[in-house]
């Protein structure tokens, strides 16, 4: 190789390709012009590029290069119709999959979801005293909702239905008109279930709800209880025998899965109504002393559990039974004043009827 | 049309790059004009890459269609021309994979060897005994180095943009190179003793 004779020959192909510095490359230049050996590899690299230039190239005649062109521009042409249309199928799929979404989410909306949780029956910025509530169906459930003031009332006929009532404030009542008797509730969400006329269950998975079932004594249900028990439980505890016999109220172990949990309202307060265990134990004592006659020690118990908690709801129920309990001693003046009184309290209460007969309003 | 726009030299102002970035953005009408330009550079760079001259209609009209979608990488960094160099070589490539495909099963089927690579070449290009030996020695080089030596000595590109086109650092062309010329050399020199 030339390089073995002149070190700097091997800069001839950077000198031929023009990468060398300017300096460099008229020192270069300068150098080879007096070296052998870097002139020789100059005109070897020379040599080669006018042997390679002078190949034949590859040459289209003008008709040939016209036809290409056409043909060119042909192939771009129909490479974009099938881009167009291929576009437009999309389009038109992507219009169909959109009709799709939207009617499968307008069936959904209707047919599986007919009475959502967020679109309760009634709200309260439509009647501004009434309490918020919603009714779910939860399987063929017919139901009328009515508003009057502060109090709601839902007229339950047939099938089931999911039932969420927000805290209520004072004065707030709701009611459950059943076929068979009613409920009423305090800040609660339950399941009924009436069949062929008859209420068959009520499970509260929030709160707790008063039952009054037709010919049978009031009754309460509470979170995770249901009411009436299932036919292999023990009833919790014996009725008094002078009352008919009750189905009795027992817990249920988790809440019904057949059964779809809506969600509450934003508005929604997320904790059930505070019921102190000790309000309860007090209302239930006094309720029973009432069954079973002592009229006295009820007026008693219930006139202190009234004092003791004020804002209970269950208040209500024991202003009317101080006044029934009073008729049934025989003090008819104290069951008139005590009946005025619930009436004063409680203008639009369950008991205003046989309050205002109480009264001698009627 | 196209062609009318071309017949009216619509695009006698409009530089390389420029139009290679509107066919980028769909301007169809701006591939006739870099065809009608650069056709034959192309036309050449695949002959000397080895391509016969009944394949090279095919690969010159396949390189075009190639810039419709590759003109969206296009970043200016090299020319037109080279950038042009680099997507005929990918074409060439793909052309000759596909060609080996095709003889291997040929091969297998007939049970005898696949033709000498450059022998389609020579026929197309030999006038002289002296640019018999230039092919031949040529067609020995590999598809890399041929590549380089084709867009650097033969098409006059600048190094920097075939390191460019073909993805490659600039010292690696230049090493390319080297052995191309060493290889070349090399042969021809067998060829004449």
């Amino acid at each position: 190789m030339s390089d073995r004779d002149c070190p700097r020959a091997r800069d001839a192909e950077a000198f031929v390709d023009g990468r060398l510095p300017a300096n460099a490359h008229a020192a270069w230049r300068t150098h080879a012009q007096s070296c052998e050996a870097c002139a020789r590899e100059l005109r070897e690299l020379y040599a080669l590029r006018s042997t390679m230039h002078a190949l034949p190239a590859l040459v289209a005649s003008a008709a040939r290069v016209r036809a290409a062109r056409r043909e060119l521009e042909g192939h771009v042409d129909s490479a974009r119709r099938r881009d167009g249309h291929a576009a437009r199928r999309n389009a038109y799929l992507m219009f169909a999959v959109a009709l799709v979404a939207i009617a499968a989410f307008i069936i959904e909306r209707n047919v599986f979801r007919a009475r959502p949780f967020d679109a309760p029956t009634v709200a309260s910025s439509a009647v501004p005293d009434a309490p918020v509530f919603g009714v779910a169906n939860v399987d063929g459930a017919v139901w009328e909702s009515t508003v009057e003031g502060s109090v709601a009332r839902t007229k339950l006929d047939r099938g089931v239905a999911e039932l969420h009532v927000e805290h209520l404030r004072a004065g707030q009542r709701f009611l459950v008109t059943l076929p068979d008797g009613e409920l009423e509730v305090h800040g609660t969400r339950f399941i009924v279930r009436i069949d062929e006329g008859k209420t068959t269950s009520v499970e509260v998975s929030e709160g707790v709800v008063a039952l009054r079932m037709r010919g049978q004594p009031e009754r309460f249900v509470r979170a995770g209880e249901r009411w009436p028990a299932p036919p292999a439980s023990e009833p919790t505890a014996a009725p008094p025998s002078s009352l008919p016999t009750a189905p009795a109220v027992v817990p249920t172990a988790a809440p019904t899965t057949s059964v779809r949990i809506a969600t509450a309202s934003a508005s929604a307060d997320p904790k059930p109504p505070v019921l102190p265990e000790a309000a309860g134990e007090r209302y239930v004592a006094a309720t029973r002393a009432f069954q079973a006659g002592s009229y006295a020690r009820a007026d008693a118990l219930l006139s202190a559990f009234m004092r003791d908690f004020p804002r209970d709801p269950r208040c209500e129920d024991a202003a009317f039974l101080r006044a029934i309990s009073h008729a049934r001693i025989g003090d008819s003046a104290g069951a008139a004043t005590l009946a005025r009184a619930y009436l004063r309290a409680y203008p639009n209460g369950l008991r205003r009827r046989e309050a205002e007969q109480l009264a001698g309003d009627r | 049309m196209t062609s009318d726009a071309l017949a009216l030299g619509a695009f006698d102002g409009v530089d390389d790059d420029e139009l290679t970035r509107r066919i980028a953005a769909g301007d169809a009408a701006c591939l006739g004009a870099l065809f009608e330009r650069h056709q034959a550079n192309v036309r050449r760079f695949i002959g000397r890459m080895g391509v016969s001259a009944d394949d090279a209609d095919d690969l010159v009209q396949q390189t075009f269609l190639q810039v419709v979608t590759a003109a969206r990488r296009f970043d200016g960094r090299a020319t037109a021309r080279a950038w042009l160099f680099g997507v005929a070589a990918m074409i060439v490539r793909r052309h000759r994979f596909s060609l080996a495909r095709l003889a291997k099963r040929f091969t297998r089927w007939v049970g005898d060897e696949p033709a000498a690579e450059g022998a389609d070449v020579a026929e197309a290009m030999v006038t002289t005994q002296e640019c018999a030996r230039a092919v031949a020695a040529l067609a020995k080089l590999s598809p890399k180095k041929r590549a380089v030596f084709v867009m650097i000595v033969m098409e006059d590109a600048r190094g920097e943009d075939v390191a460019a086109v073909l993805g490659i650092p600039v010292a690696t062309v230049w090493t390319r190179l080297h052995h191309a010329r060493r290889e070349l050399r090399a042969h021809l020199k067998e060829g004449s003793s």
